[in-house]
């Protein structure tokens, strides 16, 4: 059907220009004076209709917008005849608002320009709050976060450059093609659950996405929000901590592996001890008998008894024997000689202790002469040395329950030797030798009994000494005093 | 050649049952129940100390270091409970005669306290040489001793002629001389036993 449209008679367009609540003005080319415009502008500007008249516009430009209409916009309008624009513009109370203005150029038959007609309106709340977005959207851009928007429908609606490093351009897939599906559950358990009713989940929940084998990213905030439709929006923010989920897991093997030689090196320990105090009374016995069958008045006296003494002789050697044997087995690993660097394996042993010792309130410091000082002798059980030194010291600081634990380790080369000196601030030892605390520990729990036999045991196989130092203040000093250099297997 | 042996051990049981096997041995032993009670007690015998390494107090180690700084005419065989590489290498370092570990034979100990005695005396003898060169090095000329320092140096005849700026036949007949009063056979003994004496050349 064919459709016939009026023009509008003049009236009615006078009444539609007088109501409109958009400005509509006309304006001479050149300095683009008001010829005609509409009440709409006192909202606007604040000024009344006749108070504009004759007045050029371009004065009441934006300085640093004025420019780019006269040198870009005017020669726009005049040569295609229409342009849109956002620009400031002076309100009567000497502010300014952006307002979006349509120009259109009107000519006569030749084509002469005539004037220009403009239609505006106030954009100011639009742009300010496109500025807003824009700030913020410079901040999300630059945090080291990773940044996610979730819609209704859990679809990636925004991202940020940091996620986009990681998974690419993920705007428009849904979470469930970023996550596994046994981490959705996680997430989607957080993004439910609301205690607080502040529509935000906070802490640490770690989570390896889908096809990214390396990459492990610690969701730290779910924050839940609504937009105009009153649908839910979720912001989640979370961290990249794929290198440091590598490292805390090479100090855990470290650590783990530590442990089980600590607990090897125990056995084999308790194994010295037993096969010591086992050896004594075996010795005892095996010398009483043996000495029975050379006193000749008791052992000619009884055949049988000679036989049996000799027996008892020969089984408390064979005990002898079996308790050798038996310690062999349990030594586990046997010495290994290597030259290594011990203010290197100091540190090394001190990372291990980082997370306990921050925990505790614990400062572990190293004070090294220089750098490298090198040591011939088993690193491993050098390791445990220091771990059980620092252990005990741990111990003791708990103890006293203080808030500003201390230890100190420091290395130096003495003349031919390496001394080694552990400190601490923690309950001390007393006035007690080391044997002294050995033969005490013995009677109580023994953790320490053990680590401190080892600690002997170690030096000793290494050909050093081991002292307790009077601590200047309270607190213990043990120092070691190791030869230094190769020591050849 | 019996000598005395001296038990430092602190487990009483352990000494008594080792004296007692040692005299069923037709050998005497003094007990001692720790490294303190050696050093005071000790009667300056020579003979045999069987030490124990692990003791309260003074440890056997420490005395063993302590013997080995001292003009004692003392061997020493460590006896412990047990045993490991460094601390053998320690004791054998600090000059002990051998290591035997708890419960042992009684004829391996007594055979090493055998040998611990004949080094001993071989040592005594080695030392009683050095005190009667001492001895005879004094009775040698200023001239004589100049020129014995310089034999046992390795020089040839004609370079001690050259050095002291005197003939050869000169420098032979205080070598002779020099052989007679050391009481040494040749060149190669005269510079054996003095050079056990270094030290004390003067």
């Amino acid at each position: 059907m064919q459709q016939t449209y009026n023009h509008i008679n003049d009236d009615d367009a006078q009444f539609v220009i007088e109501n409109s609540s958009d400005v509509i003005s006309v304006h001479r080319p050149g300095d683009w004076a008001y010829l005609t415009v509409n009440k709409a502008i006192f909202h606007l500007l604040g000024f009344m209709p006749e108070e504009l008249l004759g007045k050029a516009a371009l004065d009441y430009f934006h300085p640093d917008d004025a420019k780019s209409i006269r040198d870009k916009i005017m020669p726009i309008v005049y040569d295609k005849g229409v342009y849109t624009k956002q620009y400031r513009i002076k309100h009567k109370d000497g502010g300014y608002r952006w307002i979006e203005s349509t120009h259109r150029s009107v000519r006569d038959e030749k084509g002469n320009l005539l004037k220009i007609i403009s239609v505006s309106r106030d954009v100011s709340a639009r742009i300010e709050l496109e500025n807003e977005y824009r700030n913020l959207a410079s901040v999300v851009q630059k945090t080291s976060d990773l940044v996610l928007f979730l819609n209704q429908d859990l679809q990636v609606t925004y991202n940020n450059i940091i996620v986009r490093n990681i998974f690419g351009e993920i705007i428009g897939d849904s979470i469930n093609d970023i996550f596994p599906s046994e981490e959705i559950q996680k997430i989607l358990t957080l993004m439910t659950q609301d205690d607080s009713g502040t529509n935000k989940w906070s802490g640490s929940l770690r989570v390896a996405p889908e096809n990214r084998n390396e990459k492990i990213i610690e969701i730290r905030e779910i924050i839940e929000r609504h937009n105009s439709k009153n649908q839910s929006e979720f912001i989640l923010l979370a961290r990249d901590v794929s290198k440091i989920v590598v490292a805390e897991k090479a100090i855990e093997d470290e650590k783990r592996k530590v442990n089980s030689l600590s607990r090897k090196m125990a056995i084999a320990e308790t194994a010295t001890i037993l096969a010591h105090e086992l050896n004594q009374p075996l010795a005892t016995i095996a010398n009483y008998s043996n000495g029975l069958l050379k006193h000749e008045k008791y052992s000619q006296q009884d055949a049988q008894l000679t036989e049996i003494m000799g027996t008892i002789a020969d089984q408390s050697n064979l005990a002898g024997e079996i308790i050798k044997r038996l310690r062999t087995t349990l030594r586990g690993r046997p010495y290994q000689i290597v030259n290594f660097n011990l203010c290197q394996l100091c540190e090394q042993v001190v990372l291990l202790f980082d997370d306990d010792a921050k925990a505790k309130k614990i400062k572990i410091c190293c004070e090294f002469e220089n750098s490298s000082i090198y040591l011939g002798g088993d690193n491993i059980q050098m390791q445990q040395v220091l771990i059980n030194l620092i252990s005990n010291s741990i111990a003791a600081i708990e103890k006293k329950s203080i808030d500003n634990g201390f230890i100190k380790i420091s290395i130096a080369n003495i003349g031919d030797r390496i001394k080694l000196i552990i400190s601490d601030n923690g309950v001390g030892f007393g006035n007690k030798t080391i044997s002294e605390l050995i033969a005490l520990n013995q009677n109580q729990d023994g953790e320490m009994g053990i680590g401190l036999r080892i600690v002997i045991s170690v030096v000793e196989a290494h050909q050093g000494r081991i002292s307790i130092l009077k601590p200047i203040n309270d607190g213990a000093e043990v120092e070691i005093l190791l030869p230094a250099g190769y020591i050849k297997p | 050649m019996s000598t005395q042996i001296y038990i430092v051990d602190d487990n009483v049981a352990f000494c008594t049952s080792l004296k007692w096997l040692l005299s069923a041995n037709n050998r005497q032993s003094t007990v001692f129940n720790s490294a303190e009670d050696f050093l005071q007690n000790y009667d300056g015998k020579k003979g045999c100390v069987l030490l124990d390494v692990r003791m309260e107090g003074m440890d056997g180690i420490s005395l063993l270091s302590e013997l080995k700084n001292s003009d004692f005419a003392l061997e020493t065989i460590i006896i412990t409970g047990h045993a490991n590489v460094g601390m053998a290498v320690n004791a054998m370092k600090l000059g002990a005669f051998d290591f035997i570990e708890k419960p042992f034979d009684d004829e391996i100990l007594l055979n090493l306290i055998n040998s611990a005695e004949i080094s001993l005396t071989q040592k005594l003898k080695n030392i009683q040489n050095k005190q009667q060169t001492i001895l005879l090095w004094q009775t040698l000329t200023k001239r004589e001793k100049d020129i014995a320092k310089q034999a046992i140096n390795g020089k040839s005849t004609k370079e001690i002629a050259d050095f002291f700026d005197i003939s050869v036949k000169t420098v032979e007949i205080h070598r002779s001389r020099i052989l007679k009063k050391i009481e040494a056979r040749n060149i190669a003994e005269l510079v054996s036993k003095l050079s056990a004496i270094i030290a004390n050349l003067d």
